[in-house]
């Protein structure tokens, strides 16, 4: 699990998980469920299909724009 | 890669220590010399093992407290493309396209945002729906952050294939 958020939604706790393989993926997230007594159709499993960009940058001057 | 590699990249991801001569220093710990260090740390960079050196910065000290997933709703329209335009936004740090749940849950293109608050984000937000023509989405707000590290962590899941 990288990250973990608490969010405002009925659905209120989201979380990304990665692992090598499918299955591997599969085999933690069963574990997850059972251990937090939860079932499948009580969470929602949001498989990747396109990562479309990941590229992290704050403004560092407060009071700047938003935008970089 | 080779158990060498792999003890580089684990020392690199503790962060390159704040020294004049921070490969020496690695070096030091693992029994190699600085110029291995470097020069295996080179070739990691040259094949794209290692995408880049860069801070890792508490965005919340910066002010940025705001922090919005948005989940997108493409009625239809071709998610590649639509999710081109919302990763265009200089404000999008992350954007994904995820398989929809039929029936249950019928978003497929998710956003991040980030801003020094809501109304900043929620404007932004509107901004970027006009823009792609989108006008179903759920803006979700983070409220508590329990867990935010790379999604690959050498010592925890980098030793596979």
């Amino acid at each position: 699990v990288s990250h973990n958020f608490r969010r405002d939604h009925y659905y209120s706790l989201w979380f990304t998980l990665s692992a090598e393989s499918e299955e591997a993926l599969e085999k933690i997230l069963s574990e997850i469920l059972t251990r937090i007594g939860f079932s499948r159709d009580e969470i929602l499993d949001l498989p990747t299909v396109n990562k479309i960009k990941i590229d992290v940058r704050f403004p560092l001057a407060p009071g700047k724009r938003e935008d970089p | 890669m080779d158990p060498t590699d792999v003890q580089i990249l684990a020392a690199l991801e503790d962060g390159l220590p704040l020294v004049p001569e921070p490969f020496e220093e690695i070096g030091k710990r693992l029994g190699f010399t600085g110029g291995k260090v470097l020069a295996r740390t080179q070739k990691l960079q040259e094949t794209g093992v290692i995408r880049r050196f860069r801070a890792r910065i508490n965005q919340r000290k910066l002010g940025i407290s705001a922090n919005a997933l948005v989940a997108w709703c493409c009625n239809g329209k071709p998610a590649e493309k639509t999710g081109a335009v919302l990763a265009s936004y200089p404000s999008v740090t992350h954007c994904y396209e995820r398989k929809a749940l039929p029936g249950r849950w019928e978003y497929s293109l998710y956003t991040v945002h980030h801003g020094r608050s809501r109304e900043v984000v929620e404007e932004e937000i509107r901004k970027i729906a006009g823009a792609a023509g989108l006008s179903e989405y759920l803006v979700l707000f983070s409220t508590d952050e329990y867990k935010r590290v790379p999604h690959l962590r050498i010592r925890e899941n980098g030793r596979g294939s």
